[in-house]
């Protein structure tokens, strides 16, 4: 499949968070995998970031992903936060109101974690 | 001054179907690199973009995608088989709730989104103004 050349995601654990980079495009041909991803990895780590600096482009679909992996989180007592976004991925975080209730508050520590 | 009617000419045309709209979108984004700067090219791919995962996700699953650049105007046609639309668009939910954002942002990233029901379903179009000196 086309998509398969399109986005990858990588994790890593650490022992208070999990963090998820994703990079290149996500679009609609990406929303099961992401969403499977999402779901397992909130299943092992409460706390999970997801690192938007190398995604280039992401639509309305990954918009509900993400959304409801973040109420998923939030009803397990853990949370998801987005951090990183840059360029037209930040742009449309911003403009749909996503970001401000997403993105870590002041007092998160950024990517990466205190962690040797 | 309106530009003339003969200063018209088409882009790109093409099919939409699911496994295509990764494609697409790269091709529109080829066509309208040339005349649009980056913000704007990138804000007017995605509104393309939404209205051809509309039209697989709730106009019949395909469709028919022009792009043509008028006088000093890029626009993108999507014309779906699906059964239209009724009503506004839809405001952007609350944003910690899914839910339908594609039509909005397409409204919201060009200079204007235009519904119409045809006999053969939606047809949507987004415009975004060329910048002076590179609309030729």
């Amino acid at each position: 499949m086309t998509s398969d050349n399109l986005w990858q995601a990588r994790t890593e654990t650490h022992p208070d968070r999990a963090v998820v980079t994703l990079s290149g495009e996500l679009d609609i041909t990406a929303v099961d995998q992401l969403r499977d991803l999402l779901t397992t990895t909130l299943r092992a780590n409460p706390v999970v970031d997801v690192d938007l600096s190398r995604l280039t482009f992401l639509d309305s679909t990954i918009l509900s992903v993400l959304v409801t992996a973040y109420q998923d989180a939030t009803a397990a007592g853990g949370t998801l936060n987005l951090i990183n976004p840059i360029g037209h991925v930040h742009r449309v975080l911003t403009v749909t109101g996503i970001l401000p209730l997403l993105e870590p508050g002041d007092t998160a520590e950024a990517t990466p974690p205190h962690h040797a | 001054m309106v530009s003339a009617r003969g200063d018209e000419s088409l882009s790109l045309a093409a099919l939409i179907t699911a496994e295509q709209v990764p494609e697409l979108r790269h091709a529109v984004t080829a066509a309208a690199a040339a005349g649009l700067p980056d913000e704007e090219l990138k804000d007017f791919v995605l509104a393309v973009h939404e209205l051809t995962t509309n039209a697989v996700r709730h106009g019949g699953g395909s469709g028919q995608l022009a792009l043509r650049r008028l006088g000093d105007q890029l626009t993108c046609q999507v014309s779906d088989h699906g059964p239209g639309m009724t009503g506004q668009v839809p405001a952007l939910p609350d944003p910690t709730r899914p839910g339908r954002r594609g039509l909005r942002l397409a409204q919201h990233l060009t200079a204007g989104l235009v519904l119409d029901n045809t006999p053969t379903g939606l047809s949507a179009t987004v415009t975004a103004a060329l910048p002076k000196g590179k609309a030729r």
